[in-house]
């Protein structure tokens, strides 16, 4: 063959971009130019655009969905949760279960190597195929050492369609306290954390967000007072934002937030007159439920109560 | 040289590297942006265009595909999506393919260099490292330890 090398590879770039993600990794192998072009940031984006297109026009076969489990662990008496990953294996056509994510994600590294229990892996959010995942480990159950009752938790960026994973660090974590959020910077390409008091108040602990890049967090200062009280833990992603709703503890107002990663900054969405004046009463009971889809934010309003009638009334 | 036909079409000439000439209607050969520019900055009136990356097989084929996509502006995507199926079947194997591609990027014909593309992505998709290394003569540059590394990170895609 008379290619020219250099020319040949910008060409095989082309080729390598209309690729499924189960080939690349194969292909991680052929060579280090190949590796390196594969593993590069340009590369990926350039490849999700790509599966974003092909979505569009082939009417969203690719979409993925993680599903739970939760059993009952025989070893212990916490819960077992696994995750299955449902992926379109585009060589087969065929949506397959991919399951055994616990192993994936490094829990049999834990110290209980037959009783690999936690207490709670917790879907936190997601961006672009990305899975945001908390997991509280369960405490080391050994009779014989109280010191080691404790629980130990951790952060976890999964990707499952290449199956890899990168461990945030996490000195402090409230299970139960934090919302958690990952969204995508356009001005430095990359993707960010955040977490957020689940009720905000004047002593709340600070807003901290963690860019993938650096992998390290960071206090944002323009949070000291996050006086939201945040809805819902799962923020609903679309346009590579999270989005919740939450009640403003100050203005006494409810409002669609959502995170901006490029400014590093909570923002609220401006709502459409009727929900503005549906909630212009103010009031705790009022509730808005959001929803995403395909980059559009959906609004649905209920202020029904539930009510329970006396038996034979 | 430019020549007009009898239904007032303009006709430019190309000339491939290995020196064929091939006269092709201007709107046909304007679906190539590099020829679009040099027609537009003025290289088509006098003489043939040269186009020294092209052979003359090559030249033929990509006129073939640029004179049914010019013409085919009301006609059924389906019908085109099937002539394209066809003509890259044509083409047959990976060096026909690989030839046609880099045409199609020197010349800067996207609907082309992305229906190549494509076509050659579906052909490597379930192919191994060996086999794709073999294809376009790549050399393997790893060493023992660090192939064995790559595979090992990468297992599942194996599988």
């Amino acid at each position: 063959m008379t290619h020219q090398t250099e020319f040949l590879e910008d060409l095989i770039r082309e080729v390598l971009v209309r690729l499924p993600v189960k080939s690349l990794c194969r292909f991680r192998s052929v060579c280090k130019t190949w590796r390196d072009t594969l593993n590069h940031s340009d590369f990926k984006r350039d490849h999700l655009h790509n599966e974003l297109m092909k979505d569009s026009l082939q009417g969203y076969k690719h979409n993925s969905l993680i599903l739970k489990s939760r059993s009952l662990s025989s070893h212990s008496l916490v819960y077992d949760e696994i995750f299955y990953s449902m992926v379109y294996e585009e060589e087969t056509e065929t949506p397959v279960l991919m399951h055994g994510l616990p192993l994936q994600l490094g829990f049999s590294s834990c110290n209980t190597p037959d009783k690999r229990s936690y207490l709670q892996v917790r879907l936190r959010s997601s961006c672009d195929g990305l899975v945001l995942v908390t997991v509280q480990h369960a405490p080391h159950i050994d009779e014989d050492d109280d010191d080691d009752d404790h629980a130990t938790s951790s952060a976890i960026v999964l990707n499952p369609c290449t199956r890899e994973i990168k461990r945030i660090p996490l000195e402090r974590f409230d299970e139960y306290g934090e919302v958690w959020g990952i969204g995508y910077d356009h001005l430095n390409c990359c993707y960010k954390v955040v977490r957020a008091p689940y009720r905000g108040s004047w002593w709340s602990p600070p807003v901290q967000v963690l860019s993938l890049k650096t992998n390290s967090w960071k206090n944002t200062d323009t949070y000291t007072d996050f006086l939201y009280e945040i809805d819902s833990r799962k923020p609903v992603t679309t346009n590579r934002c999270p989005h919740w709703t939450a009640f403003h503890r100050d203005t006494r107002r409810r409002h669609i937030i959502y995170f901006d990663a490029s400014k590093e900054d909570f923002r609220t969405v401006p709502l459409p007159t009727q929900a503005k004046d549906f909630l212009s009463a103010a009031t705790q009971e009022r509730h808005l439920g959001i929803f995403g889809a395909r980059g559009n934010l959906g609004l649905c309003m209920n202020n029904k109560k539930r009510e329970m009638l006396p038996y034979g009334g | 040289m430019s020549i007009t036909t009898e239904n007032n079409e303009k006709m430019i000439t190309l000339m491939s590297s290995d020196g064929e000439e091939f006269v092709v209607e201007e709107a046909v050969a304007a679906q190539s942006q590099t020829i679009k520019h040099l027609i537009e900055d003025g290289c088509s009136t006098e003489g043939s265009i040269p186009l020294p990356n092209v052979t003359g097989r090559v030249l033929s084929e990509v006129i073939q595909y640029c004179k049914k996509h010019s013409s085919s502006d009301d006609k059924e995507e389906k019908e085109l999506e099937a002539w394209d199926a066809e003509f890259v079947k044509a083409a047959d194997d990976h060096v026909a393919l690989t030839d046609l591609m880099m045409a199609a990027n020197f010349l800067d014909i996207k609907g082309l260099l992305d229906l190549v593309a494509q076509t050659l992505a579906n052909m490597i998709t379930g192919k191994s490292p060996e086999e794709v290394r073999r294809m376009w003569n790549i050399k393997n540059d790893f060493t023992p330890e660090e192939a064995e590394k790559v595979r090992k990170e990468n297992q599942w895609a194996f599988e």
